[in-house]
């Protein structure tokens, strides 16, 4: 009611009369009020164990996807386009701003979750389905198509150790050395093609003043980029098989491991890699890059198409991605999936929009993989008959040396099966910072290696 | 008939029971919500601490005694995150109680703008922490931040300093940070605490030749001593919870020299899901924060007993 209107004047109240609080009444009172507390204490109770069996509001053919809020806007434009041709199915969207996997983690766990399709990156699948987080795709309609379609390795990176499909690919990545060719003009040198060269002309550059610091590498514990980093310049050594078939660590006494090591040691402690760069977030050390404060760094093909984006990176023209020095030039390669969650309401619906996030779609155009992860992000579909796709190598020659790029994806080596362990994101966590402090001098790398390899054992 | 015949002092002392029943009664529901409250989470958190439990899983929790604990105490992160911890907190209660004894004594005088300034000074308090930790990163940051670019104009430094590069230094930083944001609350109650003490005993050290930091010492910091002690044991709890500043600024990181037990009951209850352990890291906190606020208890009433026995 606005305030102008005014309700028509009422005789003064009678004063209240002061009845007194018997112990009598106020018992009478407070039994009335114990029972309703109890009832609440029940509703509580789930509450604080996480048991909740709330039902999700709505009609069944609102569907959600759930992502990390960095990338997740990019879906916009898909979104729409399901909402436009896949009616009546309505696509919502569930973000999350910072510590993706942990929040999801919990989410998860604390039932609440109200997301059919969500994304995630590798080493979750195991444990996520002991729990029964995400649900079996085996009966999904023309999965063994799918199947045959995926680039090699990708159908076993989605099964758990029982062998359900679990997933579908998002995305496949692979750790990509880029290069400041106009940094590299002024010490007139060309890519390093080995570590040695690599470090020589780390210590030109700085010495000279063309930057101060040479080599800006994501060393950092978010999503385990440190050990990322790390299994990518072993590999580059011919030291890529960091864990066997059976999960088993080959770390302590790895020669190729602690020369890396000793590598990042040498750089943190002449300088050249930025003083800070352990605990610099992710953008931070991608401004390092971008901004032409830095000579060499290594990161993944979306991160490259960024850089080469001159609305985002001051030094877009000089940045170029090349192979990897090392003996062998292999990186190391890893992925991302599609799950669908607990929380589906209609199998049917829910699958409808996990074949068009992570799959052909009805119409079998791979719509999202397509045009999305491949043209825009840049990154491989995980399927051969995307990757292969002329519009889509044709949009990687836009950022991307392709002879380069396509040798180097090549040279990609995944970690293997214990990616999918459960205990993997734990190792990946202990790992990073394990790794760190080696890089500080805390630990020698052999100390490190060896305490990574006892952490596994333990896990096992 | 004897029964009905009450001596008086009878009658009030069955009145008195019944006003004690009547107070415990109104009391009641209150303590109800109180012990369920807190009750509930303490028994459930250790119930959880003495059991093999991943969160979320749907796999039964499985018995395992002490070994949670025994698995912290002899983790080789515990001894350096315990003793980060305690410096952490150690630093954060000296730097609050001097620099909030400091402004509450300047509050405390006459001068003009007094309560704009006292208004202007609960600002940082109502800052969340993540906007805290934002601020102190960008202010702190190594390639833009304003501190470094102020530094280097000065003719302070040469270079930029990369502030969180070395754990000690990021760690005084997130300490100066939260300083910063409880400094307000600590003022506020000091200075409540300084407008009770009576101006005769002032007067009196006057007379007896006692200078502005002689009365400090003597007068005025005996009598708010209770409430300087209450701001310590605030100060040391909200240390020990400390948590979005790490989450934001170092990841606990470089390396683990900025992990406090927080955070890494944190990582290990809800990055690693290991929820029995992490309840076991919780839990030896909570015990560290009750054994403290007991001692600051101990230590009040012994000195209001002494007080009332003087």
């Amino acid at each position: 009611m606005a305030s102008s209107d005014h309700p028509p004047a009422r005789p003064p109240a009678p004063p209240p009369t002061a009845a007194p609080v018997t112990r009598r009444s106020f018992l009478r009172g407070s039994a009335a009020f114990g029972a309703v507390a109890g009832l609440g204490a029940i509703g509580g109770g789930a509450l604080l164990t996480g048991c909740s069996s709330r039902e999700r509001s709505g009609p069944v053919t609102e569907l959600n996807m759930h992502h990390d809020a960095a990338v997740g806007p990019l879906f916009a434009p898909y979104v729409e386009y399901f909402n436009a041709h896949y009616k009546p199915l309505k696509l919502g969207t569930s973000y999350v701003a910072q510590d993706y996997l942990t929040v999801t983690n919990q989410q998860l766990a604390g039932g609440n979750v109200s997301y059919d399709v969500l994304s995630a990156d590798e080493g979750y699948l195991e444990s996520w389905s002991k729990n029964r987080w995400i649900t079996s795709l085996d009966d999904l309609p023309g999965i063994g198509g799918l199947l045959a379609d995926m680039n090699p390795g990708v159908a076993d990176s989605l099964r758990s150790p029982d062998g359900k499909l679990y997933a579908l690919p998002y995305f496949q990545g692979a750790e990509l050395f880029a290069v400041n060719t106009e940094h590299l003009q002024k010490i007139g040198a060309g890519p390093p093609a080995t570590w040695e060269e690599f470090l020589e002309q780390a210590r030109e550059l700085k010495a000279k003043g063309v930057s101060a610091v040479p080599y800006s590498p994501y060393w950092i514990k978010y999503a385990f980029l440190a050990w990322h980093q790390f299994a990518a310049e072993c590999a580059s050594e011919g030291g890529g098989d960091l864990f066997g078939q059976d999960a088993a660590p080959n770390l302590k006494g790895n020669a190729v491991a602690r020369a890396t090591l000793e590598r990042w040691r040498t750089l943190y402690s002449e300088g050249l890699v930025p003083k800070d760069l352990l605990t610099t977030d992710y953008g931070g050390i991608t401004n390092i890059f971008g901004g032409g404060k830095s000579s060499f760094s290594l990161r993944y093909q979306a991160q490259i198409v960024g850089w080469r984006d001159p609305e985002q990176s001051r030094a877009a023209k000089s940045i170029k991605n090349v192979l990897i020095p090392g003996r062998t030039r292999q990186t190391h390669g890893f992925g991302a999936h599609w799950m669908l969650s607990y929380a589906i309401r209609s199998r049917e619906h829910a699958a409808t929009a996990m074949s068009y996030l992570g799959g052909p779609g009805r119409d079998g155009s791979y719509h999202v993989p397509k045009n999305l992860v491949a043209i825009a992000l840049g990154l491989s579909s995980g399927y051969k008959s995307v990757d292969r796709d002329p519009a889509v190598l044709a949009s990687w020659a836009k950022w991307a040396d392709v002879d380069a790029l396509t040798e180097q994806l090549a040279k990609a080596v995944p970690l293997g099966p214990v990616t999918n362990k459960k205990w993997y994101p734990k190792f990946g966590d202990m790992a990073c910072a394990t790794l760190q402090e080696v890089v500080l001098g805390k630990k020698s790398p052999d100390e490190g290696l060896t305490e990574m390899s006892d952490f596994v054992a333990e896990q096992k | 008939m004897t029964a009905a015949v009450r001596s008086p002092r009878a009658a009030r002392g069955a009145a008195r029971r019944g006003d004690a029943r009547f107070g415990m009664g109104m009391a009641a529901p209150a303590l109800l919500v109180t012990v369920a409250l807190l009750a509930y989470p303490l028994v459930y958190s250790f119930w959880v601490s003495l059991h093999d439990q991943t969160l979320g899983s749907r796999g039964r929790a499985e018995w395992v005694g002490l070994d949670n604990y025994r698995s912290v105490l002899t983790d080789p992160i515990f001894m350096p995150s315990l003793g980060r911890t305690v410096l952490f907190a150690a630093a954060v209660i000296a730097g609050t109680l001097l620099l909030g004894t400091v402004f509450a004594l300047a509050l405390n005088q006459e001068f003009r703008g007094r309560s704009v300034v006292r208004g202007v000074l609960i600002l940082p308090w109502s800052l969340s922490q993540i906007t805290l930790a934002l601020t102190f990163g960008w202010i702190f940051n190594s390639t833009f931040g304003p501190l470094n670019g102020a530094l280097k104009q000065a003719g302070v430094i040469d270079d930029y300093v990369a502030w969180f590069a070395s754990g000690q230094v990021a760690l005084t930083v997130m300490a100066v940070a939260f300083v910063w944001s409880l400094v307000p609350f600590a003022t506020l109650l000091i200075l409540g605490a300084l407008q009770t003490v009576p101006e005769d005993l002032h007067k009196a050290a006057r007379i007896d030749g006692a200078g502005p930091v002689r009365r400090f010492f003597f007068v005025t910091l005996p009598w708010i001593r209770d409430t300087v002690l209450v701001v310590a044991v605030l100060a040391l709890i909200n240390a020990f919870l400390a948590f979005a500043l790490i989450y934001v600024l170092t990841g606990g990181g470089p390396g683990t020299e900025t992990t406090l037990l927080s955070w890494w009951g944190y990582t290990t209850a809800f990055r690693d899901l290991d929820l029995g352990r992490g309840a076991a890291i919780f839990y030896l906190m909570t015990l560290a924060m009750v054994v403290l606020a007991a001692l600051t208890a101990l230590c009040i009433r012994g000195r209001s007993r002494k007080g009332r026995h003087e």
